[in-house]
């Protein structure tokens, strides 16, 4: 009997589905995040191909930004071509490595471009917690909120996709996951996920009516930062105060078994 | 941090610091903290004495987990220790079993009544496991029936982490719903003679659930399906095993199991378990490898002939029973006048407490943390043990806390 998680092609799949529908998200959440990220923003459009086909697009023309999934509504002025030799390039681009690009329609957009590589830059080093030069801005619970809308929405991903989980029987308990982040004058980010028995998993970023089963409330915007990059184990985490769990455990459990394969899909996040 | 968190507990918290450079997690297994209340339960303990131990923060809690089963009789206690002391004298490990191993089996193969032979092994997974192992052996067959939710050890079969698993471990691994034997009726049925052993516990205990006891006849209709089946019956009395019956769990129940494994209780906190089997097995038993570096050392067998000669000399398990009922009456009056509604399942020795309308355990686990602060280990989410050392005034000062903590949830 072969496990799949030998195969490479699933892996790719799965890696490039986080990095455009999880990870390129969360650009847009960063151009609009704070005063200054908006100035960086570049004022065009953003798409990305694999090989001939379009697999997604950012659009920065006007706000509110969008992130674009389907070629039909790849359309308008002011749009940048990005061609990837293939997913696996792509993966490794939105990854934050060097790989080469053909850009194709749109090229004249050469300033837009260079602005949007900046900003791109800008973003992979925020992710993973870098100084942003002269430039800096220093929001320890904006990061924290970019990586915990990141694990979430990637989570959802690799629970319906990963063949490890999926091998060893997705059926587990059923209900909402309570996430908050606390800032440190008070205010406090939450985020809600709901796994089925079943282990299909979706977000919500109000309160359900059903309330949450479990809650975890990350105290400082660095512990949850520490804890969500996996920098800190979950069992350490809990034990040091740095995440405060109450409810059913088991669940938090059953989600804590999908948040730990995500690093297999995407880049050290620190 | 929050304000505050651990304010309670800082020598433990200072020596988790500290584990967590060298131990990965700091703390594993069923005692790491989250699996408790974090910040509020001790981290690291210091020692014990009777039914009371000391944490790290010289803090005296009244533990009515014991040691999470170990400690029937209560920590240190004189008979067992002077019986493990003369042991000790005598040397930890040999080149051969001592003598005590067999006076230990002679005594087991007699107090089971179901059971010829003996075989000793530390923990009660080296047990579960081989016993399937001699089912395997004897039936030839591949397949392991257990109910779901059942907890029955760390190995590959059965732990319930996944980490480190692959497909290939549960191939063989089917469950069935407890007290109800048409879902094992069904497994038999889409697997023919495929079955080597079906796995119990003596009732359902899951983790973080109510416990099930067995409706009337289960046990007694899965040892005869079992039978017309040509499957073993593995009867897993880690848990449970003395403290419901000095002869084991299967004879309150009223069955007889073809293998019976036994730790927790068997020793009052020494480092052995056990397996018992009838005749018939014997011969795949001798064929299944069997050995560790430790299993042969007498003190904890030593140990556990003290300790098997007070649970019936001295009537324990009826203690327990005795004990459990008082504390459950005690604690649901107490609740009751405060306005909350609890609820118990399991045997009163081995009493699981739940508040109805808290699915989440929420109150539950604001009642265990204030509980502990004022001194009492109330596990929010495990069955408790309790232990021959406690007596009315341990139960009584229990209930009073109870009754406190309750109080202070009604009163926001």
């Amino acid at each position: 009997m072969k496990l799949l998680v030998d195969d490479t092609r699933h892996t790719l799949d799965l890696e490039a589905t986080i990095a455009l529908q999880s990870i390129l998200p969360r650009m847009l959440e960063f151009a609009e995040g704070s005063p200054i990220t908006r100035l960086w923003v570049p004022k065009i459009a953003v798409g990305f191909f694999a090989g001939r086909t379009f697999r997604a697009g950012l659009d920065f023309r006007r706000a509110p930004y969008r992130w674009i999934g389907s070629a039909e509504e790849w359309t308008g002025s002011g749009r940048v071509h990005l061609h990837l030799k293939d997913d696996r390039d792509l993966v490794d681009l939105l990854q934050g490595d060097a790989v080469a690009i053909r850009p194709g329609y749109g090229i004249w957009h050469v300033a837009g471009l260079l602005k949007f590589q900046t900003f791109a830059n800008r973003f992979q080093t925020f992710l993973r917690m870098g100084t942003l030069g002269k430039k800096e801005i220093k929001d320890c619970l904006f990061q924290a909120r970019l990586l915990l809308d990141l694990t979430l929405d990637a989570a959802i991903h690799v629970a319906a996709q990963d063949p490890w989980l999926k091998s060893m029987g997705s059926t587990g308990p059923a209900g909402w996951a309570h996430f908050g982040l606390r800032g440190l004058s008070g205010e406090q980010i939450d985020r809600w996920i709901y796994r089925s028995v079943e282990g299909v998993l979706k977000v919500c970023r109000s309160e359900p009516e059903a309330g949450a089963a479990v809650s975890l409330i990350f105290p400082t915007p660095e512990a949850a930062i520490s804890l969500i990059s996996q920098a800190t184990d979950s069992s350490s985490g809990t034990a040091l105060g740095q995440v405060e769990v109450r409810g059913f455990i088991p669940l938090a459990d059953a989600l804590n078994l999908v948040f730990d394969q995500i690093p297999r899909y995407t880049p050290p996040l620190i | 941090m929050s304000e505050g968190f651990g304010a309670s507990i800082p020598k433990s918290k200072a020596l988790f610091e500290r584990a967590r450079q060298v131990i990965p997690g700091g703390i594993y297994g069923h005692v790491q903290p989250s699996a408790t209340i974090p910040g509020v339960f001790p981290y690291f303990a210091e020692r014990g004495e009777g039914g009371y131990y000391w944490d790290v923060d010289g803090r005296k809690i009244l533990d009515l987990m014991c040691g999470y089963g170990p400690l029937i009789l209560g920590y240190h206690h004189q008979e067992i220790e002077e019986a493990a002391a003369i042991q000790r004298a005598k040397g930890l490990v040999f080149n051969h079993p001592a003598s005590l191993s067999v006076e230990l089996a002679e005594k087991l193969v007699d107090r089971v009544g179901f059971a010829d032979w003996t075989v000793f092994g530390k923990n009660g997974s080296d047990m579960t496991t081989w016993a399937i192992q001699v089912a395997r052996e004897h039936t030839k067959r591949s397949k392991i029936a257990v109910v779901s939710g059942a907890y029955h050890g760390v190995d590959a079969w059965c732990t319930p982490g996944k980490g480190g698993l692959i497909l290939e471990d549960r191939v063989h691994i089917h469950t069935f719903e407890w007290n109800n034997l048409d879902s094992l009726q069904s497994l038999f049925s889409d697997y023919a003679k495929q079955f080597a052993a079906v796995v119990v516990t003596p009732f359902h205990h899951p983790a973080f659930g109510e416990s099930e006891l067995p409706h009337e006849g289960f046990l007694d209709d899965l040892e005869q399906l079992c039978h017309r089946e040509g499957v073993l019956l593995v009867l897993d009395d880690i848990r449970a095993g003395f403290r419901l019956h000095a002869g084991g769990s299967h004879r309150p129940y009223g069955f007889e199991p073809d293998l019976s494994c036994y730790c927790k209780a068997l020793a009052n906190g020494y480092s052995i378990s056990a397996t018992a089997g009838k005749e018939e097995f014997r011969k795949a038993a001798t064929r299944v490898f069997l050995t560790g570096s430790y299993w042969n050392n007498p003190v904890p067998m030593a140990a556990s002939l003290a300790c098997l000669e007070i649970i019936a000399r001295e009537s324990v398990p009826e203690h327990l029973e005795q004990m459990g009922l008082r504390l459950q009456s005690g604690i649901s009056a107490v609740a009751k006048a405060a306005g909350v509604d609890v609820r118990w399942s399991g045997p009163p020795s081995m009493p699981y407490l739940s508040i109805r309308d808290d699915p989440n355990l929420y109150l539950i686990q604001e009642f265990a943390a204030k509980s502990l602060d004022r001194g009492v280990f109330f596990h929010p989410h495990h069955n408790w043990f309790l232990s021959q050392a406690h007596k009315e005034k341990e139960i009584d000062l229990a209930i009073e806390v109870a009754g406190d903590v309750f109080r202070s949830l009604q009163n926001g």
